[in-house]
């Protein structure tokens, strides 16, 4: 098995071996070794990251500007090299500026258009007279108030979570200003969904990452297996 | 030359911010697919650019406590990975004569990248224990209740024995896609309402993160 390896791959597995090994150490212990193989990890991301956003993003797009685009758009990306140096920063706010807005409408125009509008129109699915005209017609009723108690639990949980988090509170006199009485009543109600939904994406998570350690507790048997065998 | 650079201060960004955030905030409401494109074609160009000069922020960061502390082993790692990488990246992509025998980026990814990553995840699993479990022993609470159960139902559930039960499958149904769904998509619709206030403050130059 080990002969049928080139030697890249070899060195490639022993070096992985080493890092998983270092990494999993942290789980007793934080220590020297793990915090280096970290920072390798973080020079690698940032190495790859920034070449691949050079090669597939920058000069790609830079190549089918004409030449006026071009040179204002190297402009632009020196005025915001400029943001590197304290001493310069202030040169580069214009340009750091013109980033931010286009990202902050991008952001509202993805929120209304991406997020708010389909969750909120998704939130009334479960009441299409359609959907329950379909099942009693077919003969499952059952179904259709199946669909009807789901899309309650939804709408309910959908407007108590987000009454959890309304913070307006009445101002009173000599007093802590305290939320209304009502909102107070069904932020509850929204921290048993929020509890729920976190304890959903929690086991979600959890059964992510336990895949993730057993995969790696089983690479490193492998590795120690086909070095015993290999000698 | 102090008063030069006095003159790029907040407002000039504040004016480019609001200008550029309006205009595109119109491309979305009147019929300008193409000014949209043109934009974020451009924009794109300055976010990469931004982001390599983040990336050329951290490896200075980096060389200076190198240059200051001798024994900055972690930083002298990262100096290197982060170099070697991003050369061999871009040598591989611009030149035809890399050789095969050279560790190449997808030598990089493979066997640095992804075992640190996954073990960093396989971590993660242990510290998720001990978070839990300091949930129910330091703050106990009738939330912290619901939650641990629901964590305990629903990782039953996805067991073999659970999905082997239909009353398995009806609770975890009821949990996930019910009640779940409710908490989640309030969270969602919050995340967004949130991100919508925040982008509106900058576009009306209440919040001004672009420096000023």
């Amino acid at each position: 098995m080990l002969i049928e390896m080139t030697l890249l791959d070899l060195i490639g597995m022993l070096v992985s071996f080493v890092l998983t090994v270092l990494v999993l150490l942290y789980a007793f212990d934080d220590n020297a070794l793990f915090r280096v193989a970290v920072y390798l990890f973080v020079g690698v991301a940032a190495g790859y990251a920034s070449a691949v956003a050079l090669k597939d993003v920058i000069f790609p797009r830079m190549f089918g500007l004409e030449r006026d685009q071009l040179l204002l758009v190297l402009l632009w990306i020196v005025l915001l090299a400029m943001k590197l140096s304290p001493r310069t920063a202030r040169i580069g706010n214009p340009a750091a500026g013109l980033l931010v807005g286009v990202g902050a409408a991008v952001a509202v125009g993805g929120s209304i258009q991406g997020t708010l509008i389909p969750q909120v129109l998704a939130a009334g699915d479960f009441f299409a007279p359609s959907l329950m005209r379909q099942s009693f017609q077919a003969g499952f009723a059952g179904q259709g108030i199946g669909y009807l108690i789901r899309g309650l639990a939804i709408l309910v949980g959908t407007v108590a979570t987000l009454a959890h988090f309304h913070f307006g509170a009445k101002p009173a006199p000599n007093q802590i200003p305290q939320r209304y009485h009502l909102i107070e009543i069904i932020s509850k109600v929204g921290q048993f969904f929020i509890a729920v939904t976190f304890g959903v994406i929690f086991a979600g998570i959890y059964s992510a990452t336990l895949t993730a350690l057993v995969e790696r507790l089983a690479f490193i048997y492998q590795v120690i297996q086909l070095f015993i065998s290999g000698l | 030359m102090k008063k030069f650079i006095s003159n790029f201060r907040a407002p000039l960004g504040m004016i480019f911010a609001i200008s550029a955030g309006l205009i595109m905030l119109m491309t979305y409401v009147l019929p300008l697919d193409g000014l949209r494109a043109i934009i974020l074609n451009i924009v794109m160009i300055g976010a990469a650019a931004a982001l390599v000069i983040g990336v050329f922020n951290l490896l200075a960061v980096h060389v200076k406590r190198v240059e200051e502390d001798n024994k900055a082993l972690g930083s002298l790692v990262l100096i290197l990975a982060l170099v070697i990488t991003f050369v061999v990246t871009l040598l591989q992509e611009y030149t035809g004569f890399y050789p095969d025998w050279l560790p190449g980026s997808d030598w990089l990814l493979t066997y640095i990248q992804v075992p640190v990553e996954s073990a960093l995840m396989g971590v993660m699993a242990v510290t998720l224990v001990y978070a839990a479990a300091r949930i129910v022993t330091q703050r106990p609470s009738i939330f912290s209740m619901i939650f641990v159960l629901t964590l305990l139902v629903t990782m039953i559930a996805s067991t073999q024995f659970g999905m082997d039960s239909n009353l398995g499958q009806s609770v975890q149904t009821f949990i996930s896609h019910g009640l779940a769904s409710g908490g989640a998509r309030g969270i969602i619709i919050g995340v967004a309402l949130g991100t919508i206030a925040t982008g509106l403050r900058i576009l009306m130059g209440f919040d001004r993160p672009y420096g000023g």
